[in-house]
C-alpha cells in the first residue's frame, strides 16, 4: 500500500530543488527548516536510512529531500 | 474560529532550582513583533496567548506589567484576538507551587487586576489544562512540587480547579461577557485485557475531574470516595457544585498522539497511541457537559518524511467536521503552537534546548509544510464552521469594536443577566 500524504492537496513539495550528492554519515536536514537534523546511515536507490540525532530514531525517506547541514546552499 | 498559541509553559523543575520558560527557549520575548506578523501571512485572528506569569505577578497586589502593556496594546492595534492564559503549568517562586492553599485566592486577584488593566480582552483560558498541570506536578513528580501520591495530586487538582473558578467569577465582574474557553487535555485509558477493565475504568473516570469540578457537575461515587478519601472536604467539594459558570464556556479540549494510553491489570500504563482518535474522545466529553466545544491544542512532529505533520493536521480537521457532522456545536480548531517548541520530547523535565519541531514556523520564523497546509486550510474552511447553524455563532467582540453601542449593550446585558436570580433548576443537567 502507498502511504498516502496530504502535501498534494496544496502541492507542497518537500524536495530539494537543487542538485546535491547524498551519502552515509553525512548530517541532513529533511525539509528546508532548521530542524530536526538527521545522520544518514545508508543510501539505497532514490531512498535513504537516517536517524534523528536528538532521539536515535530511524526512518526511511526519499533521498531527494535530504539537505546537507552546512552544505552548498541553494541558489 | 481558527487559532493557534504562543507556547508559554513555565513549570519549575529539579525542585523549584530551574525555570522552564519557553517564550524565552522559543525566542517569543526577542521576536514577538514578528511573530505577531506571522499571524496575517497564516490567514488567523485568534492567537492562544498569555503574559509569563512568574515575571509579572511579583506579589500580592505587586505587577510589572511592563512586557504584557507592550503586547496586548499591540495586539489590539493589530486587530489579533488573545484566548488569554494566565496560569500555565507554573507559578511565580513567590508563590511556591500548587501545593500552596493560598494559590486560588492570589491568583483570584492576578486575574482580577489583568481584566482591569485589558477591559478589551473577552476569551480567557484562566488556567491551561488543570488536569495535566495537577498530574505532572503532583503525581508524576515531574514540575513544581513534584508529589508522587494521590494526596498531593488531589490537593493540586483542588486548588488548580479553584482558582480557575475565582478567576473566572472576578473577570466577569470587569468582563460580564466574558467567554471562558478551557483547554483540557482529552484522555482515554484502554483496558489491555478483562483484568485490566478495573483500572482503566477509574482512569477514565479521574480524567473527567477537573471539568467536573470545574463545571459543577456531580462526580459519580467512587470519584467522591477518592477526592474525600485524600483531602478534599465535603465544603471544598461543595463550593465547585455551588459555582457552576458553563453558561460562560466553551469545552476546549485538547488532543494529541499521546493522550490515548494501554492499562495494564496492574494499574500500570503506557501509551497506545491513536486507537480512537478526537472525534470519539470528544463525543465522549460533549456527552458528559453537553457544551459547545473547541479543538484547543494538537500538533505533530515532523519526521524524516516531512509531511507527519501535514497528515496529522488533515487528519485532526477531518476529525473535527466529523464532530461537528454528528450534531456537536463546534466553535473551533487550533494548532500549537506559532513556532517550534523546545524539550517537550522529555515533557520539559530537563533542560536540552533541544528543538521540537512541531510548530506552523520554525525558531528561525521560516515557515513549515504544515503552516503553509494550515494556511491554505483556514483560507478554504473558514466560512464552514459557522455555516453550522447562524444561531451558533459565539458573540464574540473583536478588539476594535469593544467600546461600540452594541458591545457596551452586550455587556449590560449580561450585567443583568448575572444579576437576576437564574431559575437554576433550568440550569441544572442533572435530574433528581
Amino acid at each position: 500500500m502507498v502511504q498516502v500524504s496530504y502535501s498534494d492537496v496544496y502541492a507542497i513539495c518537500h524536495d530539494r530543488d537543487y542538485e546535491e550528492h547524498i551519502q552515509a554519515d553525512d548530517l541532513v536536514r529533511t525539509g528546508a527548516n532548521s530542524h530536526p537534523h538527521y545522520r544518514v546511515i545508508a543510501v539505497y536507490g532514490d531512498k535513504a536510512w537516517v536517524r534523528d540525532v536528538s532521539n536515535d530514531l530511524d526512518g526511511l525517506t526519499a533521498l531527494s529531500r535530504c539537505r546537507k547541514i552546512n552544505g552548498a546552499p541553494p541558489g | 474560529m481558527f487559532a493557534t498559541g504562543v507556547e508559554n509553559s513555565i513549570p519549575t523543575i529539579d525542585h523549584g532550582r530551574t525555570r522552564v520558560d519557553q517564550m524565552e527557549s522559543c525566542g517569543h520575548y526577542k521576536h514577538w513583533r514578528q511573530d505577531f506578523e506571522l499571524l496575517k501571512e497564516l490567514g488567523l485572528r485568534f492567537l492562544r496567548y498569555g503574559p509569563p506569569l512568574h515575571t509579572t505577578f511579583l506579589g500580592p497586589g505587586r505587577y510589572d506589567w511592563a512586557f504584557a502593556d507592550e503586547t496586548f496594546n499591540a495586539m489590539c492595534d493589530q486587530h489579533i484576538i488573545p484566548i488569554v492564559d494566565l496560569c500555565h503549568f507554573g507559578v511565580p517562586d513567590w508563590m511556591g507551587n500548587f501545593q500552596n492553599p493560598d494559590f486560588p485566592a492570589y491568583f483570584e486577584e492576578y486575574a482580577r487586576a489583568f481584566a482591569e488593566r485589558f477591559p478589551w480582552v473577552q476569551l480567557y483560558t484562566p488556567v491551561n489544562e488543570m488536569f495535566i498541570c495537577a498530574t505532572f506536578s503532583a503525581k508524576y513528580g515531574w514540575w513544581n512540587e513534584q508529589g508522587t501520591t494521590d494526596r498531593s495530586f488531589v490537593t493540586a487538582l483542588k486548588h488548580l480547579v479553584k482558582a480557575n473558578v475565582l478567576a473566572m467569577l472576578a473577570i466577569l465582574k470587569v468582563r460580564p461577557d466574558a467567554i471562558f474557553i478551557q483547554s483540557e487535555s482529552s484522555e482515554y485509558f484502554h483496558a489491555e485485557n478483562p483484568a485490566a477493565i478495573a483500572p482503566a475504568e477509574i482512569n477514565n473516570s479521574k480524567r473527567f475531574l477537573s471539568l467536573d469540578l470545574n463545571y459543577g457537575h456531580r462526580v459519580d461515587s467512587e470519584m467522591y470516595e477518592y477526592l474525600l478519601g485524600n483531602g478534599m472536604t465535603k465544603e471544598e467539594y461543595h463550593f465547585f457544585l455551588g459555582n457552576r459558570l458553563r453558561q460562560h464556556c466553551i469545552l476546549g479540549n485538547d488532543y494529541y498522539v499521546t493522550n490515548e494510553h494501554r492499562v495494564a491489570a496492574d494499574g500500570s500504563t503506557r501509551a497506545s497511541g491513536e486507537i480512537f482518535g478526537y472525534s470519539e474522545i470528544t463525543r465522549q466529553y460533549h456527552n458528559r457537559y453537553r457544551m459547545p466545544v473547541m479543538h484547543t491544542e494538537t500538533n505533530m512532529a515532523e519526521g524524516p518524511n516531512g509531511d507527519e505533520a501535514v497528515n496529522w493536521l488533515w487528519k485532526q480537521w477531518a476529525n473535527v467536521l466529523r464532530v461537528r457532522n454528528v450534531g456537536v456545536p463546534t466553535v473551533g480548531f487550533t494548532w500549537y503552537s506559532l513556532t517550534d517548541q523546545t524539550d517537550w520530547d522529555v515533557a520539559l523535565r530537563q533542560v536540552n534546548g533541544r528543538v521540537h519541531p512541531v510548530g506552523l514556523y520554525d525558531l528561525d520564523r521560516n515557515i513549515r509544510p504544515v503552516g503553509r497546509c494550515y494556511q491554505s486550510l483556514i483560507r478554504d474552511w473558514r466560512a464552514v464552521l459557522p455555516t453550522q447553524s447562524v444561531c451558533l455563532t459565539v458573540p464574540i467582540v473583536p478588539p476594535s469594536e469593544w467600546r461600540t453601542l452594541s458591545a457596551v449593550r452586550q455587556r449590560w446585558e449580561m450585567r443583568e443577566a448575572e444579576l437576576t436570580p437564574p431559575a437554576e433548576a433550568a440550569n441544572r443537567d442533572e435530574v433528581a
